[in-house]
């Protein structure tokens, strides 16, 4: 018998995915933004969260940073880090040992910046990056994927998706991305764990609302 | 240095000595890292933390721990017949070595299950024994049953791995039983009885103080974990729900949550953490229970008094563990005797666990003392009195020096087609000296246990 899964873990493997590519997006955003406001353009961290809807103001580029991570908005990164370290102890029995130790860290180290207990600079963007980088290398590691693997895949395809349409377009790498997202979806719709996994052709929407299209497909996977 | 220690002790402090101390703190990074924690709730609020660990091990002797090993075998042999017995023909209470009385009045006892028989007539799957090694007599007692949902082995499990990284010369150069088994046993425990389909474990969820035990060892016997909204009940028959909506069958459970919760249609209405439906797959021998629905009757404090007796009438032998001295006021003259020595007893309350419902007598005031006996008087099935039993100390590391403080120590029994002890257990020490409380929920630590020899 394949891997078993209950709609509540598949749906916290996604948000796992979801929340850490959140977080991966944000900071590596982050970066080049905060070295523009230092002494190129002072409101290019204000363009670059506008793209996420978000309105902020601060004071340098240090400030933006503060603001950018622990501000009263929803890309708070403490507070989806939260959201992560919550899916992963509900499914932790899903989760690569080494890969859950690493969230739990991540978690840690944010929850201390955002108390002021570790300085917010360029280190702590650093180490939460390589913290994500372990983690996905912990849990992609294996050659052969199981069912709760491709939802965690699924929830990090979308999120990378969705960063990529707002700064990028719709270009050929959202397609690459559209395609891999779709033939996960189509073999967690097809999976059986008697058989050999089907791979099914998807359609997937071209217009604006593509993220949200597939998320009501990964919905539409999970019968609660 | 404390009085009992042994060869094994003296090899084991000559390790010691030669480790680097700093890398005790690995320990609780460790546990914080992984999330090892052991959940309270304290004025309403849910706090999450690592249970304190030490780094000094309990040291039992291999030859000393078959005499456990066997007088534990011995109890649960005993204690599973006497369920069985009990709720079909009772013939140990027609035969008068148990009161009917002492049933009837016991609160884990469900009278609606007389007649029912699990499947391979095993009722005590999973089993958590405590004991304390008396310093007058230098014997292992034993201070209660746990025979609904012991917690704990996940502890040691988990800390033995890290242990062994930290400092793996002590694993090197001393004999220590292997205790990795013990998940094996479950596993097996579970395929003996179940009656067709997956393994499950039932957990009442993420905010249960023991969700990384469920979670960890659902991981390592290889079966489901689930909530109760994830399993349905169809046609007597129980499924576990996949998430793309097929329904699996389940032939076991392997619940960590109490009879009272885990059927609302069945136990208490209100159970959002039960499975609607469950009991009558159960009763219909569609599924297996771990462990058996109404096994609180033998936790209850006053069957405790009756263990050995138990063994003597199923087995025709004579206990090898012995029982804490123990007097029941329902009895005239064990009262008397309670109430003329009550400052020196522990009073413990029949149907509480975790180290609540506990009373030192010498503790108490003498204002407290006549209250205590007023209670006694007014209801004595409710209270046992205990000798006070003076155990051994344990030695603990803090902060750079070694103090002694009380431990006892929980052994695990797991029952399938046989009785299987495993090597270890869970030794729990209190943090604060002179305390006799050591569980877990009243703060305590635990340290891993080492089945040596030479």
């Amino acid at each position: 018998m394949g891997q078993l899964l209950t709609a509540n873990s598949a749906t916290n493997l996604y948000w796992l995915g979801r929340y850490l590519e959140r977080i991966n997006g944000l900071l590596t955003y982050m970066m080049p933004a905060y070295d523009e406001c230092i002494d190129i353009d002072k409101d290019a961290g204000k363009k670059l969260y506008k793209g996420f809807s978000i309105e902020i103001e601060y004071t340098n580029a240090s400030n933006f940073l503060e603001v950018a991570m622990f501000g009263e908005h929803n890309s708070n990164i403490a507070m989806l880090a939260d959201h992560a370290r919550e899916n992963a102890i509900i499914c932790r029995s899903y989760i690569n040992a080494e890969s859950f130790g690493e969230i739990i860290e991540l978690y840690t180290i944010l929850q201390n910046a955002s108390k002021n207990q570790i300085e917010i600079d360029y280190n702590l963007i650093n180490h939460a990056l390589s913290l994500i980088s372990e983690i996905w290398g912990e849990t992609f590691k294996v050659s052969k994927s199981s069912v709760s693997d491709h939802f965690l895949k699924l929830g990090r395809l979308i999120e990378k998706l969705d960063f990529h349409l707002r700064f990028h377009g719709h270009d050929e790498h959202a397609i690459n991305l559209s395609e891999s997202i779709s033939s996960i979806i189509g073999f967690l719709s097809s999976y059986d764990e008697d058989q050999q996994p089907k791979v099914t052709e998807m359609t997937v929407d071209t217009k604006t609302n593509i993220i949200d299209t597939m998320h009501a497909q990964v919905q539409a996977l999970i019968v609660s | 240095m404390l009085e009992n220690q042994t060869e094994l002790h003296k090899r084991f402090w000559e390790i010691y000595s030669k480790q680097d101390r700093a890398k005790i703190n690995e320990f609780k990074k460790y546990m914080d890292k992984f999330a090892i924690n052991f959940n309270l709730y304290k004025d309403g609020n849910f706090i999450e933390q690592s249970l304190p660990f030490d780094v000094i091990p309990r040291i039992i002797e291999k030859s000393e721990f078959n005499k456990i090993e066997r007088g534990l075998q011995q109890r649960i042999q005993a204690l599973n017949l006497f369920l069985e017995d009990l709720y079909t023909d009772a013939k140990i209470v027609r035969d008068g070595i148990v009161p009917q009385e002492f049933i009837e009045q016991a609160s884990g006892y469900l009278k609606e299950f007389k007649g029912f028989s699990p499947a391979k007539k095993v009722r005590t799957h999973i089993n958590g024994i405590d004991l304390v090694k008396d310093t007058v007599t230098n014997e292992w007692i034993i201070l209660e049953d746990n025979l609904r949902v012991p917690s704990g082995a996940s502890y040691p499990l988990s800390i033995r791995d890290t242990y062994r990284k930290i400092y793996p010369e002590f694993f090197e150069k001393l004999n220590i039983e292997p205790i990795k088994a013990y998940p094996s046993y479950i596993e097996k425990a579970m395929n003996y009885v179940n009656t067709g389909g997956i393994n499950v474990v039932l957990t009442p969820g993420r905010y249960n103080s023991a969700y990384y035990e469920h979670s960890y060892l659902a991981q390592e016997v290889g079966a489901q974990l689930v909530r109760a909204h994830e399993l349905i009940v169809q046609d007597k028959k129980l499924y576990y729900k996949n998430y793309n909506g097929k329904l699996i069958r389940v032939g076991a459970v392997y619940r960590r949550l109490d009879d009272d919760f885990i059927d609302p249609k069945f136990f208490n209405p209100e159970s959002l953490i039960g499975v609607p439906g469950i009991i009558e797959a159960y009763l219909a021998g569609n599924v297996a229970l771990m462990n058996a629905v109404g096994n609180g009757v033998a936790d209850d404090k006053g069957i405790y008094y009756f263990v050995p007796k138990m063994i003597q009438y199923y087995l025709g032998e004579e206990p090898i563990l012995q029982n804490a001295p123990t007097y029941l006021p329902y009895f005239k003259e064990d009262k008397e005797y309670i109430f003329k020595n009550i400052e020196k007893l522990v009073i413990k309350d029949v149907a509480e666990a975790g180290g609540y419902g506990v009373l030192f007598g010498h503790t108490m005031s003498e204002l407290q003392l006549n209250d205590l006996r007023a209670l006694i008087e007014a209801n004595p099935r409710r209270f046992i009195a205990q000798e006070l039993i003076e155990f051994y100390d344990e030695e603990c590391y803090f902060n750079g020096d070694i103090q002694a403080r009380k431990a006892d120590f929980r052994a695990y029994v797991v029952m399938g087609e046989d009785v299987k002890v495993w090597q270890c257990g869970l030794t729990r020490y209190a943090l604060e000296a002179g305390n006799y409380l050591v569980n877990s929920s009243q703060g305590g630590g635990f340290k891993d246990t080492w089945v040596m020899e030479l």
